[in-house]
């Protein structure tokens, strides 16, 4: 047996490295022509005070070649703006920023492609997109927003699972003596 | 032995393990729906948390309904091993709730729908293609899961359809790869290839069993097939990484060109 767990530990360790995880989202730019997929890490749930890395993934032909400008803006729930150094590769863009408090951001990414524009591909591209920030330093209570519905359908659907639960032992006796082979019935008609 | 149809009866519903079972899974979405929403006020990230449950409890039910079948051979007990195999049906149809779940928040509450489609980079696409084929096969799977259909296609075509699950797995974990966003923790990665591990194992035994019964070969030469089979399964799951790379290691594998800087507007 020891052989296996050698050969599983050999394997895992040459082919998976650290890494944090990312979600996405879908986001088109303002004349709803270009699409791209943003990516917030840490999970899509940034934390105040923590580093993230802001990720566009831009899906636009010409970018991958073409020798384009890039800015991308965070503005915080005062107004206050801040341009992030970016990394560009191809039609992909990354920062890192660290939100400083919790609340609503805007993040924007504004492109010239440096090019005189199709319909389909315009020279400027700007996309924005609103970022909540809850991870991290303490909320004030009086910011949640309740949502009473999940909370009565919580309480029910946990009822209903317990209810179930004690049907189950309840009739546990029942229950096994229903329980039949699957197979029958249906040889008959092979 | 021919079981004969009865009328719906409650008494008969609350007798049948089957409906303990899909009962409990529709009453854990909801909690998953509702519990959710109560803890994440940001309604993306909510979307997102949502999509993502969703799609793992459809991936565990899969894996429990796949791990039914070499399981029994080493349930000694004849009434469990009965009840064990009466409720896999159950365990399908709601990794195919599931999957439905999943798939309709990505599409319609992530993306955005249909025509959101054509802004995802070719990655993401095949992954959700990948997707889209495993939700087709888990939901062929749950609407022949009536006794009535599988007396009108017959038990050995029906048994014949229930082959897809392991394409479906298979298809499933290349997904999960592509496109998961939670595989990149290693603690993650190394829970899946112990389950993955587990699940070889005992298909693997299974075959190795049914080679020795059917053709009555020596107990060195099944544990010999035992043992080729299971390495080489788990070999190549464990090499998937390497010849497919996840669409997020794609995104930082990028050097690019560094432009501005941190400046107040």
């Amino acid at each position: 047996m020891n052989r296996y767990f050698v050969f599983l530990i050999a394997i895992g360790c040459l082919l998976f490295v650290p890494r944090t995880a990312q979600a996405h989202v879908v986001i088109s730019d303002k004349t709803g022509k270009v699409g791209a997929v943003l990516h917030i890490s840490p999970d899509d749930a940034p934390a105040a005070g923590s580093s993230s890395s802001i990720f566009f993934d831009v899906k636009m032909s010409g970018l991958s070649s073409d020798p384009h400008l890039v800015n991308l803006k965070v503005t915080n729930p005062e107004g206050e703006a801040t341009f992030i150094p970016t990394s560009v590769d191809g039609s992909k863009v990354a920062g890192l920023y660290v939100f400083p408090s919790q609340g609503v951001y805007d993040i924007n990414l504004i492109i010239d492609t440096g090019r005189s524009g199709t319909d389909t591909e315009p020279r400027y591209v700007s996309f924005s997109q609103s970022q909540r920030v809850l991870a991290g330093q303490s909320v004030s209570p009086l910011d949640r927003t309740e949502y009473t519905w999940a909370e009565v359908l919580l309480i029910l659907s946990l009822g209903g699972l317990a209810v179930l639960i004690l049907f189950l032992i309840a009739k546990r006796r029942t229950i096994a003596a229903y329980t039949h082979d699957e197979r029958m019935g249906y040889n008959n008609h092979k | 032995m021919k079981r004969t149809v009865q009328p719906f009866q409650i008494e008969s519903l609350v007798q049948n393990l089957r409906f303990y079972i899909l009962a409990s899974s529709f009453l854990v979405s909801l909690i998953v729906l509702a519990w959710l929403r109560v803890e994440i006020p940001a309604d993306q990230l909510y979307v997102i948390r949502l999509e993502q449950t969703y799609g793992l409890i459809s991936t565990l039910f899969l894996y429990s309904a796949l791990l039914i079948s070499p399981l029994l051979l080493l349930i000694p007990k004849v009434e469990a091993r009965r009840q064990l195999k009466f409720s896999r049906r159950a365990i399908g149809v709601s990794a195919a709730c599931f999957a439905l779940l999943h798939s309709a928040i990505a599409l319609w509450g992530q993306l955005g729908g249909f025509d959101k489609l054509s802004f995802l980079p070719q990655k993401l696409l095949w992954a959700f293609a990948i997707g889209g084929v495993v939700l087709a096969i888990l939901a062929a799977m749950a609407i022949t899961s009536f006794d009535t259909v599988i007396r009108l296609m017959t038990f050995r075509r029906w048994k014949w359809l229930q082959r897809f699950g392991y394409l479906a797995a298979l298809l499933l974990i290349i997904h999960v790869w592509l496109i998961g966003t939670h595989v990149s923790y290693v603690w993650i990665q190394w829970t899946a290839v112990g389950a993955l591990s587990l699940l070889f194992g005992l298909e693997s035994f299974r075959f190795a069993k049914t080679l020795r019964d059917h053709y009555r070969l020596s107990k060195a030469i099944a544990v010999v097939i035992f043992c080729a089979v299971w390495m080489t399964s788990v070999g190549a799951v464990a090499l998937i990484p390497r010849y497919l790379k996840s669409y997020h290691s794609d995104q930082h594998s990028g050097t690019g060109q560094i432009h501005g800087g941190a400046n107040h507007e």
